[in-house]
Parts: C-alpha cells; structure tokens; sequence
C-alpha cells in the first residue's frame, strides 16, 4: 500500500496520487539551456549521481506539452548527489560562465502541494544563496509573483522575481537568510504563490534535513 | 560612496568615523590599517567589520545602535496603537549589511501579523513598498534607519500620514520630523561615545583593543501632533510609557 490509496477516492488527490505513483520522489537537475535556471522535474527515480540519458521518458512525463525542448540531454558533468531526508545536491556546468552552478533541493509534499508546485531550491550564486521555488509551468517572465511563506504561525509575503524562462521564481535575499536560520530548526514549510494572473499555487515542503543539506551547499558554495 | 571613502583615506588622517554600515564598508573597503570608529550599524560582526565584539581584532570598532529585543518591541508598539493589525511592512535599505538584522529580529517576533519585507534603495522602491502594504490593507510600517530611509524621510512620513499608516521608526530621527513614533537608541549617546573612542584612539589606543559596544538605553518618542493628525488615539498605556512626547 501506498501513502495515496487512502485518498484515491477524491478525485482532487487522485490526482497528486497519480503524480506521486508516476513520478515517485523527484530529480532535480540544472538546465544548461536555461543559464543558471534551475528546472525541478518530478521522477520515478530516486537514485544518486550522474542522470542517465535513459530517464527522458519520465522527465517527458513530468512537464508540460512544449517544455521538453527547453531541456537539453543531461550532460555527464551534471550531477546530483543524495543529502539527508530527501535533500539532493546538485551541481551541472553553467554554460554562459563554464563554472560549476551548485544548489540544494527539495520536492514538495505531494498530499499537500498543487501539481504545479515542484518544489524548492536553494542556490549558491557568486557566493550567496539563493531562494527559489520551481514550478512546473512557467509563469510570465514580467511578473511580480507575490509569496507568502507560512511557517510556525508567522506568515510572510514577498515579491518575486521570474527567472527566465519562467518555471522558477528567486525570492529576495532576506527569504533566503531565513533559510539559513530560523528554517534550519523547522519541520514544514508552507508556500502560496500568486501571479495575479494564474490560479494561486499552494506547496508544502518538508524541512527535515535542511540543516545538513546547507551546510554542505555552504561547503560546495565555497569550493566552486 | 568607495570612491568617496579612497579620497578620504588619501588624505591619511589619524582616524575615521563612518556613520552607518554602508559608509563603514566603504571605508573598511578602502583600509585596514587606518583606524575606523563607527556609530549607527546594527550587527558589525554580521558586516563583518569585527570579528568579536568584546575584541575587534581589526581596525574598525565602534557604537552598535541595535540589539535583537528590538524587533518584539518595534511589533508591539505597531499592535499597541493599530489593533487590528493584519499586515507590517518593514521598510529597510536592502543594500545596507544592517537590513538582515532587523529583519530576522522583527520576523522573530513577528506571531499574529503578515510580515512584508521591503528592501528598498531608492525613493521609488519606497513609495512601491508603501503602496504595497495600503493595498493590503489594515498594514503597518516599521522603518529601519539607513542612509535611504533617512534621506527620503519625508517621503516616507508623508507617504504614512497620506494613508494614515501606523508607523514605528527604529530612530527618533523620524519621530522629531513627523513620524508617529521612533523606539531605538539616542544617536547623540553613539556620537559621544565615538566621540571618547577617536580621543583614546589619538592617545595611542588600538580599535583592537576597544570593544563595541552595543545599546543599553532604548528611548520611546511619540508625536502627538502626528497622531491627531491622521485621527489616531495613543492609549495612555503607550503615552506613560514614553520618554518623550511631541505635542
């Protein structure tokens, strides 16, 4: 039995169930095509290191009719690397600069994220970190997302800015101090994104295990 | 402001005094050997201009203006004189190494309320900022010192009293000039005391050697005339509680 079957009766979770069984955990990669912009694709494969070429069919699965052109085959220096509690370093070569980009993330709580929720990242850039969610259909890139990131009955709401092409958002640095500190000791975050154009985007994303996924982000952070 | 901090240090003076974080960055960007006493920086081990508080070991040293209680207080003045508070805006100069300190303080303490970080750097960041928080309605503000925020105080205390924001300025700097109330420290205190440190330093103390000091009285200005002003009733709780009042 599955944590889904339970609810598979509801027709609205049935739907977060299917994408569970299909896609199981997630992969996420960094998409060279995309510079810096990081796409969290969901994937039936839970395993550790270099993406095989034989794992497009899921990531084919995982997005939006259109979206696969945006990306590329993995490349062998793209990696990524299991952390604790479902944490997963990634690292993949920046194309535009030739450096090595490094980011940890997370997928979200399927139960109780929308499918358009994919999940979060944390990035290293230029020797600061970075905060971004990724979605799995992109959102204009001239928008101003709004944020509210609901945790430990406090809420907060930012402004966002798009990363081209759109399927992730950056949230400005003070989130992503958060991140760095009172996160570390927190179990679940709660995100609501809203572009004002688009149904607003619910995600939950467990935080067990960020403290160690940071700090070796920190620790790849200064050695690339 | 570097260039201005390389002109300043070629003139090889025998000590500087950097007022904020951003100045201080500039000028700990442009020596470090010269001795730097500061005033007005939240966190200078968050900077990264000491190393310790209690022993610098550089050349910078000076007055903090911060301390992390700060930021419950600044939110329970905003709930004290706006009860149904739903939403706080907390302006601050995004570029500025003083803004993460405030702003972890106040989200710290930040039950009951949404919190709206707005990093800002120029006057029309602001007046965003502040449209922000009106659109969401029942809002607050909580304005954090910086050379942004001070430069465009007008804007900002206008900005409120246009809208009728209850606002909490973390200098009385904004309260003297209209702003509805300031809690933070006495910036003469800081002055007199950089004021002792340049002295000991031009009698052969070494910055290493003088700790930072950090803020031990915290002062509650409120303006009366601001507050009639905009229709808005201060609980005599609030007035008793005041070190000075503007009437």
């Amino acid at each position: 039995m599955t944590g889904c079957e339970p609810l598979l009766h509801v027709a609205r979770h049935a739907r977060r169930c299917r994408t569970a069984g299909l896609f199981g955990l997630a992969l996420a990669l960094l998409s060279p095509s995309a510079g810096t912009e990081p796409v969290l694709a969901r994937h039936a494969d839970g395993g550790s290191s270099a993406a095989p070429a034989n794992r497009a069919p899921a990531l084919t699965r995982a997005l939006p009719a259109g979206s696969l052109a945006q990306l590329p085959p993995p490349r062998s220096e793209d990696s990524t690397t299991n952390l604790e509690a479902g944490w997963r370093l990634l690292r993949a070569a920046d194309p535009r600069s030739g450096r090595e980009s490094v980011a940890v993330s997370h997928t979200p709580d399927l139960l109780r994220s929308d499918p358009a929720f994919a999940g979060m990242m944390l990035r290293c850039s230029g020797g600061e970190i970075e905060l971004l969610f990724v979605l799995v259909r992109p959102l204009s890139p001239r928008s101003r997302p709004q944020v509210i990131l609901n945790f430990e009955g406090k809420s907060l709401r930012f402004e966002a800015t798009v990363v081209p092409p759109g399927t992730s958002i950056r949230l400005p640095p003070e989130a992503a101090a958060l991140a760095g500190g009172a996160w570390l000791s927190m179990s679940e975050l709660s995100v609501v994104i809203d572009d004002g154009a688009t149904t607003k985007i619910n995600g939950v994303v467990i935080l067990q295990g960020l403290r160690s996924a940071y700090a070796a982000l920190r620790t790849a952070c200064a050695t690339t | 402001m570097q260039a201005l901090a390389t002109e300043l240090v070629a003139l090889a003076p025998d000590v500087l005094l950097g007022v904020g974080s951003t100045v201080t960055l500039a000028l700990q960007q442009a020596t470090r050997s010269i001795p730097i006493v500061f005033v007005q920086v939240a966190d200078p081990v968050f900077a990264g201009f000491v190393s310790n508080l209690v022993r610098p070991n550089s050349n910078i040293t000076g007055f903090s203006n911060f301390r992390s209680v700060m930021g419950a207080k600044l939110l329970d003045l905003l709930k004290a004189c706006a009860p149904h508070l739903e939403n706080v805006m907390i302006v601050a100069d995004r570029t500025s190494p003083s803004w993460l300190p405030y702003f972890r303080a106040i989200e710290a303490a930040s039950f009951g309320v949404r919190l709206m970080p707005g990093g800002v750097s120029d006057a029309g960041e602001i007046e965003r900022a502040i449209n922000a928080v009106v659109a969401a309605q029942n809002g607050g503000l909580i304005v954090t010192p910086s050379n942004v925020t001070t430069a465009n105080h007008e804007l900002i205390i206008g900005q409120a009293a246009r809208h009728r924001l209850r606002a909490v300025y973390a200098s009385r700097f904004f309260a003297v000039n209209g702003g509805l109330m300031s809690y933070g420290v006495d910036a003469a205190d800081l002055y007199r005391g950089a004021a002792s440190y340049i002295d000991q330093i031009l009698h052969g103390a070494k910055p290493a050697d003088l700790p930072v000091q950090l803020p031990t009285k915290f002062d509650l200005t409120i303006n009366l005339k601001t507050a009639k002003a905009v229709g808005l009733e201060i609980p005599s709780t609030l007035l008793a509680e005041a070190d000075g009042v503007i009437e």
